[in-house]
């Protein structure tokens, strides 16, 4: 083939971007809720950045490169096609809604243990996989993958206002769902207003 | 500092964005208001506990398998044994 790629693009390749595959299956799986997608995604970005591997400029974040052409390959092939208005209230979620429930709430003797050592590792991801898909994408990047502002806001192609209203409102909406989980699931009581 | 500037740097605090001489004023802030003392240690647990319960080590042996394999057909040559010629041939 005239275009073969020389031995050491593909040992750098190996060294540097092969070694992301986890952190980019975990938010493949969380991005589409599907197994399949998510290998299919995964494999997509990185036959892409394979291919590409020469736009990447050593010595920058290769992590941060990568999760840029897999949000890109998401967001034209794999986001849910109809996008229909998210007639979410999550503005009415007060702020510090979840503090205030477990600060108020007098018959636990300290309902913030319970509450951070009761919750499921499965609510915690349900409650990532039913935010909205604007918020989930930078809940995912912020929370769990630890992205800075600007690195998600330029993974995302977003500006820093909107990444950070987006996280704040996703984090609002994660407050609100896991508090409503641990409340069905009985370990922490609703409070008396 | 007072409260309400004391909770409108919360998260950026939270989320490690705020600046040295930010964090240092936060500090002293809540060292006397117990109020914001306890709200910035409940919204730093509340990240951490997403982080680390919603952080989960997916199984990839097979799909690295598949994309190694992919690259081979791309790029015959380039990877697996061939990078290591036998001294003997």
């Amino acid at each position: 083939m005239a275009d073969r790629k020389p031995i050491v693009y593909r040992q750098r390749f190996e060294k540097e971007a092969m070694v992301h595959i986890d952190a980019l299956m975990r938010t493949a799986r969380r991005m589409t809720k599907s197994d399949t997608d998510a290998e299919d995604l995964v494999q997509e970005t990185m036959l892409k950045a394979y291919r590409f591997f020469d736009k990447f400029e050593e010595g920058t974040n290769c992590k941060a490169w990568l999760f840029k052409i897999m949000t890109n390959i998401f967001i034209n092939n794999y986001r849910s096609k109809s996008k229909a208005p998210q007639s979410l209230t999550f503005d009415d979620i007060d702020d510090s809604f979840l503090f205030g429930q477990l600060a108020k709430n007098k018959e636990m003797s300290d309902p913030e243990k319970e509450f951070f050592s009761k919750i499921f590792d499965k609510d915690v991801r349900k409650a990532i996989d039913e935010l909205p898909e604007d918020f989930r994408m930078v809940v995912i990047l912020s929370f769990i993958e630890g992205f800075a502002y600007q690195e998600i806001a330029d993974i995302t192609d977003l500006q820093i206002g909107t990444v950070k209203s987006r996280l704040h409102r996703g984090r609002k909406l994660l407050q609100k769902a896991l508090f409503d989980y641990a409340r069905r699931s009985g370990f922490i009581k609703e409070p008396l207003n | 500092m007072n409260c309400r500037d004391a909770l409108r740097l919360l998260f950026d605090v939270v989320d490690n964005e705020a600046s040295e001489s930010e964090i240092k004023k936060v500090r002293e802030h809540i060292q006397s208001c117990e109020k914001c003392a306890a709200r910035y240690e409940m919204e730093q647990k509340f990240k951490k506990c997403i982080e680390k319960k919603g952080k989960f080590s997916p199984e990839c042996e097979k799909l690295r398998d598949k994309i190694t394999q992919q690259l081979d057909d791309i790029d015959p040559g380039s990877g697996g044994a061939d990078l290591f010629p036998s001294p003997l041939n």
